[in-house]
C-alpha cells in the first residue's frame, strides 16, 4: 500500500480543507513533515489511522487517545453544522482505491462565561461536542467504482473491516508510527500477545494455529469420544476403551498443570521485565544524582566567578569610575568648541554643574572619588585647564573612551554570562531533582528489587524446566493414549466405529500437516528477520567495530522477544547485564522495526517521529541511511529545530516532498509545502 | 497477507497435503477460513464445517483399508 494523497476538513486543528500529496517523486519516497509541537504534523497520522479503522487509535507512542467528537475542529463545530471528514488515496496491489471516513456535526453555541477558567471551558466545549457529534458514512472506491455494502448493519461492518483488514491490519498499526523517544520500548517491553500476536498474523501463523486448534477439539471432542463411547458399548472393546478414557483424563490433567505453569512462568517473566525496568531506572538515577554532583560543582564555580566578577566590578569602578567621570566630563567640555577660548572658566562651570546636578552624564550617581576630582576641577583658583590635560593625557592614554567603554561591558557581560549558567544549572539540577523525587526508590527497595528479579529468574528458569519435563510427560502419555485408542480401533469394530475411527486419522493428518507448515514458516521467516535486522545493526554500528560490548548480531526467541549477540559473550536480553545503553536500544528497536517492515509482509507507509531522539550522533546518518535504503514509503516528522540536524539533512536530500506545518491558533493549523 | 508470505505459506501446506494423503486442497481451504474468520467479531465455530471437509476428504475412500493401514503402521 502506498499513499498518494490525504485530504482532511474540518478535522482535528486543520480547520477548512487541507490536502497533502505523498506521492514518490523521482524515485524519492521519504516525506518530510516539520512543525513545532501541536503544529497538527502527528493528527496526519491520527487522520490516517481513523480512516483505516474507524477509531482514532494510538497518537504518538500510546501517550493519547481520542475520542470520535474530538477529532472535529472546534473553531468549525461552533461556527456551523457540517461534516468532517478524511480521504485517503492510496495504491494498493496494482490497483487505486480511495477511503472516505466522515464525521457529522451539528454547531454548538458556547459563550465562555468570565468566572470559568479556560480548562472549564474547554471540557463544556468537549462535552457539547460529545452530543453533537455522530458518525459518518465509511465509502471505498476501487479502481473509480464505489464498492457496495450489505445492507444490514453488522455485515456491512464485517465485510468493511474484512476489506481494510486485507489491505492494511488494524493489529499492526502501532508498527506504522514510531515516536523516536519512546521506540526503545520495543527492546524493553516484553511482547507478550501484542507483538508475538500481529508477528504471526502477519506470517500467517494465527491462523494455522487456530486451524491446528479448531481441529484438535474437533477430533479430541467429538471423532475420539464417539469412539470411546462406541468402544465401550461393544463388550469386546469395553476395556481398551475405558483404558483409553483413563489415559485421556490424565492427558487432559497434565495439560492443566502446564496451562498454569505456563501462566506462573508468563507472571515471573513480565516480573523479571518490571524488576529489570525498576532498575534500570535506578541505574538511571544514579547517573543522574552523579549529574547533579557536577552540576553542584559547577554551580559553585559559577557564583563564585560570578562573585569575583562583581568584586572586580567593583573595585574597577572604584578605582576608574573618576576617569570615567573624567571622560564623560571631556566629552562635553570638547563638545562646546565654540568656548575653546574661554576653556578654563568653562571647565570650571561645567564641573561645578556636574557637582550641583550630582550625576554623570551617563545618569550614574557621583561616588566620593568622582566628587573630590570634580571639586578640584570647579575650584575658581585652581589650574583648572592643566588638571583638565592632565586628565585627558590619563585617560585617553590609559584606555580610550572606547577602552573604558569596553573594559566597562566586557565586565557586566561576564557577570551576566555567570548570571545565565547558574540559571540554567539550577533550571537542570530542579529537574533532575524532581525527577528524582518522582522516581527514585530506597536503598532498601532497590535491594529488594535486586533480590526479587534474581528470585523471578530462577523461577522462571525453573518453570522452563518443568514445563520441559511436562511436554515430555505429554508426550509419553500421548502415546500411551494412541496405543490405548490402537487398542480399540484393533479389537473388533462396527461398522460406525470404523467411520469414526477414519475420521480421527483425518483430522490428526490434517493436524500434522499444519503443525509441520507452522515449523517451517516460522523457521524461514523468523530467520529472515533476525538476519535483515542483524545486518542492519552491523551496518549502523559499523564505526563501533571492535568495541568488545559493540552490537553484532539480532534474535528472536520463541516468543518474539528480542535478544542480541555482542562481540563476546552469549546472546542476551536487553536486560541483561551489560544493559544496553538507551542509543543502543534505540538502534537495535529501530533494526528490528526496520526489519519487520521489510519481512513481516504488508507494504505500508511508517511514520517515524523524531528518529533520532536519544541516539548518538555517531549513528544518525547510519540510521538516515538503513532507512533510504529500505526504499519504502517513510514519512518523517521533526522539529524545525532539528533542521541543521545530519540525518534530516540526509533525509531532505532523499524528499519526495517535504510540507510545513504552522499552527495560526488553537484550532486553526495550516500546510503548505516547502521546496 | 503480503503475497510472497502468502505463496510461502500455501507452497508449504500443499507441500504436507501431498504428504498426508490429502487430495481435495484441504489444508488451503481451512486455512483461508481460518483467515476470513479472523475478521469476524464474532466467535469463531468452525466445527461444522471442518467435520464437512473431514467427510469430504474421506469419500471414495475405503474406510477399512485406511484404518489398517494406520494399524499397520502403529505396530
Amino acid at each position: 500500500m502506498k499513499l498518494n494523497k490525504i485530504e482532511m476538513e474540518n478535522f482535528l486543528p486543520f480547520y477548512g480543507h487541507t490536502e497533502m500529496d505523498f506521492s514518490p517523486k523521482d524515485g524519492n519516497k521519504i516525506v518530510l513533515l516539520k512543525g513545532v509541537n501541536g503544529a497538527g504534523k502527528s493528527s496526519t497520522f491520527t487522520a490516517l489511522n481513523f480512516v483505516f479503522f474507524g477509531t482514532p487509535v494510538i497518537v504518538a507512542g500510546e501517550k493519547e487517545t481520542l475520542d470520535i467528537h474530538d477529532l472535529v475542529n472546534t473553531k468549525k463545530i461552533m461556527e456551523s453544522d457540517g461534516t468532517a471528514y478524511v480521504r485517503v488515496h492510496f495504491q494498493h496491489d496494482s490497483l487505486q482505491w480511495s477511503f472516505t471516513r466522515k464525521i457529522n456535526f451539528k454547531k454548538i453555541d458556547i459563550e465562555k462565561d468570565p468566572s470559568m477558567s479556560n480548562i472549564e471551558h474547554a471540557n463544556k466545549i468537549r462535552n457539547e461536542k460529545k452530543k453533537n457529534v455522530t458518525i459518518g458514512d465509511f465509502i471505498a472506491v476501487k479502481n473509480g467504482i464505489t464498492m457496495p455494502w450489505p445492507s444490514d448493519p453488522r455485515l456491512r461492518k464485517n465485510k468493511q473491516i474484512e476489506e481494510i483488514e486485507n489491505i492494511i491490519p488494524k493489529d499492526s498499526s502501532k508498527y506504522y508510527f514510531f515516536d523516536g523517544e519512546e521506540i526503545s520500548k520495543y527492546t524493553t517491553v516484553p511482547p507478550k500477545d501484542s507483538i508475538k500476536h500481529i508477528i504471526e498474523k502477519l506470517l500467517g501463523i494465527r491462523m494455522i494455529d487456530n486451524a491446528i486448534k479448531d481441529l484438535t477439539g474437533l477430533k479430541e471432542k467429538k471423532y475420539d469420544k464417539e469412539i470411546r463411547a462406541l468402544g465401550r458399548a461393544n463388550k469386546q472393546t469395553e476395556g481398551f476403551a475405558k483404558t483409553a478414557e483413563v489415559k485421556k483424563s490424565i492427558i487432559d490433567m497434565t495439560k492443566d498443570s502446564k496451562i498454569n505453569k505456563e501462566k506462573e512462568k508468563d507472571h515471573h517473566k513480565s516480573e523479571i521485565l518490571r524488576l529489570a525496568a525498576v532498575l534500570d531506572e535506578n541505574s538511571e538515577i544514579k547517573k543522574k544524582l552523579e549529574r547533579i554532583k557536577i552540576i553542584d560543582t559547577e554551580l559553585t564555580g559559577a557564583d563564585n566567578a560570578m562573585i569575583a566578577e562583581q568584586i572586580g566590578l567593583k573595585q574597577w569602578q572604584g578605582k576608574e569610575l573618576s576617569i570615567l567621570l573624567s571622560v564623560q566630563f571631556l566629552f562635553r567640555i570638547n563638545s562646546k568648541k565654540r568656548l575653546q577660548p574661554r576653556r578654563q572658566a568653562h571647565i570650571t562651570q561645567t564641573a561645578a554643574e556636574c557637582l550641583e546636578q550630582g550625576e554623570c552624564i551617563c545618569k550614574r550617581s557621583l561616588d566620593e572619588i568622582a566628587k573630590d576630582r570634580l571639586k578640584e576641577l570647579a575650584k575658581k583658583d585652581s589650574n583648572a585647564l592643566e588638571n583638565f590635560e592632565e586628565a585627558n593625557s590619563v585617560i585617553l592614554g590609559k584606555w580610550g573612551v572606547k577602552g573604558l567603554e569596553q573594559t566597562w561591558n566586557l565586565h557586566l557581560r561576564q557577570i551576566d554570562d555567570y548570571q545565565q549558567d547558574i540559571a540554567r544549572l539550577t533550571r537542570e539540577k530542579e529537574e533532575l531533582d524532581s525527577v528524582i523525587d518522582t522516581a527514585s526508590h530506597s536503598s532498601t527497595e532497590i535491594d529488594e528489587a535486586r533480590n526479587d528479579h534474581k528470585t523471578a529468574k530462577e523461577e522462571h528458569k525453573r518453570l522452563s524446566d518443568e514445563l520441559n519435563e511436562l511436554d515430555k510427560l505429554i508426550e509419553t502419555r500421548q502415546l500411551e493414549y494412541d496405543d490405548a485408542m490402537n487398542d480399540v480401533r484393533k479389537s473388533n469394530v462396527t461398522k460406525p466405529l470404523t467411520e469414526f475411527i477414519a475420521k480421527s486419522k483425518r483430522c490428526k493428518q490434517m493436524i500434522d500437516g499444519f503443525e509441520q507448515t507452522k515449523e517451517n514458516v516460522v523457521r524461514i521467516q523468523k530467520k529472515a528477520i533476525e538476519d535483515f535486522a542483524t545486518e542492519i545493526l552491523q551496518k549502523i554500528t559499523a564505526s563501533s567495530g571492535g568495541d568488545p560490548r559493540g552490537l553484532q548480531g539480532f534474535h528472536l526467541d520463541d516468543t518474539y522477544t528480542i535478544m542480541i549477540e555482542r562481540y563476546v559473550g552469549e546472546p542476551q536480553y536487553t536486560s541483561d547485564s551489560p544493559i544496553p545503553s538507551k542509543g543502543e536500544k534505540q538502534i537495535i528497536a529501530m533494526a528490528f522495526v526496520l526489519a519487520l517492515t521489510k519481512f513481516a509482509g504488508i507494504e505500508r507507509p511508517i511514520f517515524i517521529d523524531t528518529p533520532f531522539a536519544r541516539l548518538d550522533n555517531e549513528f544518525t546518518l547510519s540510521i538516515a541511511n538503513a532507512i533510504i535504503e529500505q526504499d519504502e514509503q517513510v514519512v518523517i516528522l521533526y522539529q524545525p529545530g532539528e533542521l541543521n540536524h545530519e540525518g534530516i539533512q540526509r533525509f531532505r536530500e532523499c524528499r519526495a516532498s517535504e510540507w510545513e506545518f504552522t499552527k495560526l491558533s488553537v484550532d486553526n493549523s495550516v500546510v503548505v509545502e516547502t521546496q | 497477507m503480503e503475497e510472497s508470505r502468502k505463496k510461502i505459506l500455501l507452497e508449504n501446506l500443499a507441500k504436507e497435503e501431498y504428504y498426508n494423503n490429502l487430495k481435495n486442497k484441504e489444508l488451503e481451504i481451512i486455512f483461508e477460513r481460518e483467515r476470513t474468520e479472523m475478521h469476524q467479531e464474532t466467535a469463531r465455530n468452525l466445527e461444522d464445517f471442518l467435520d464437512d471437509i473431514v467427510n469430504k476428504s474421506l469419500t471414495g475412500i475405503n474406510l477399512e483399508d485406511f484404518t489398517q493401514e494406520e494399524n499397520d503402521e502403529t505396530q
